[in-house]
């Protein structure tokens, strides 16, 4: 496959940059998804005692959000799990548009497969993605 | 009528991996869907159906300690009926035949909250990656579930897909390049690819992807190739993500 193949491989599927979060957007999809910390073990009392408060708080936190929020948006269909639902609504509405072709990103390479860092040239959102792996055949001058 | 949220509908597919050794993808199953939300705690089943009812129904999941247990339960109509395990989490709930009519309604504990429904004319729910153990070093799986447009008539035009939820930051996506793909992998280890047996390319949650041809005609389905990417002995994960579909019609 020539370069120029390979690009126009990879420009076949659209692919636009969404954008970068708000910062309140973001904050409350942190807060909609954060979970408690991992059970200690039961033989030390004291940090299950502690650890049932924490999650206690979390819960009662994240439900007094969830209440706010659907509260702020009444249309709104949750669908399954209310703080997911509401997350996956905050990321697709607090989102300041970019519409950058990340197609320009993927095209300019590395073509072997493996996962890379990213940083949107017009909005600065980072990210990661897997590249595609071609083999690109070497330029031969005539 | 234009195409409602109703109509467009997230549903598994035929190859659904229990571990690394399982077929992975295949072509759209309409009567199982990836879609329930997990236990926030460790409880029974409960499942009470709308009407007579008396299908059997399995269940999978782990306990308190982590193992994987499973049972089947016999619906007992409009009445609930609770199961034998405690389940510290859900995978897979799963009738064993399906109902024209019925709909079955998945409760964690009795008369509890409400954690899945599974409709007429469909058998069940299950989770992804069940059975996904990290390793020494990074590891990336690959499981597909796929977009139908439900519509009789409709066309959903400038159709695009997108990860929209990902708290652990695990999860990639990329969509196969045709329309109702019936692509299975042997292993979902194994890297999902193109027509042209070019591996797919995978993003995050900062990028949309277009369907072929930016269109999703009616009773048609793309399938999303979805990336688990675990690091070199990654903590235990009990996560979740969600997808988007969106588009216009008429």
């Amino acid at each position: 496959m020539t370069k120029e193949e390979a690009i126009a491989k990879v420009r076949s599927v659209k692919r636009r940059c969404r954008g970068q979060l708000s910062k309140e957007g973001a904050a409350q999809i942190q807060a909609l998804v954060a979970r408690a910390p991992a059970v200690p073990a039961k033989a030390d009392a004291a940090a299950v005692a502690t650890h049932a408060t924490a999650a206690a708080d979390l819960a009662k936190k994240q439900e007094e959000l969830v209440a706010s929020l659907i509260k702020a948006n009444p249309k709104l269909k949750i669908d399954g799990d209310a703080r997911l639902s509401l997350a996956s609504f905050i990321d697709g509405t607090s989102r300041v548009r970019c519409g950058a072709d990340f197609n320009d990103i993927v095209a300019a390479g590395p073509y072997d497969g493996k996962t890379h860092a990213y940083k949107c040239p017009k909005c600065g959102v980072a990210g990661e993605y897997r590249a595609p792996k071609f083999t690109i055949e070497p330029t031969t001058k005539p | 009528m234009s195409i409602a949220t109703t109509d467009l509908i997230l549903y598994g597919v035929v190859d659904r991996p229990l571990d690394d050794d399982d077929a992975s993808g295949g072509a759209i199953d309409l009567e199982n869907r990836p879609v329930f939300t997990q236990f926030s705690a460790t409880a029974k089943v409960a499942l009470v159906s709308d009407g007579a009812d008396t299908r059997s129904v399995d269940i999978t999941g782990r306990n308190a300690a982590g193992e994987l247990i499973n049972e089947t339960v016999v619906l007992t109509g409009a009445g609930e009926v609770l199961s034998t395990n405690d389940y510290e989490r859900v995978l897979i709930i799963a009738a064993q035949t399906t109902s024209a009519s019925r709909t079955i309604t998945v409760k964690q504990g009795t008369g509890g909250t409400t954690r899945a429904t599974i409709p007429p004319d469909e058998k069940g729910v299950y989770a992804l990656f069940i059975n996904s153990a990290s390793e020494a070093g990074a590891i990336e799986r690959y499981e597909a579930i796929a977009y139908y447009n439900a519509h009789a008539t409709l066309t959903l035009n400038s159709a695009k897909v997108t990860l929209t939820a990902d708290p652990d930051s695990r999860i990639k996506i990329a969509l196969e390049d045709i329309k109702d793909g019936t692509q299975s992998l042997a292993s979902r280890l194994d890297v999902p690819e193109d027509q042209a047996t070019d591996p797919l390319v995978f993003s995050d949650d900062n990028v949309e992807l277009s369907v072929p041809d930016t269109t999703l005609e009616a009773e048609t389905y793309i399938k999303v190739w979805v990336e688990q990417g675990l690091e070199a002995a990654d903590t235990a994960k009990k996560s979740t993500f969600t997808t988007r579909l969106a588009g216009s019609s008429v």
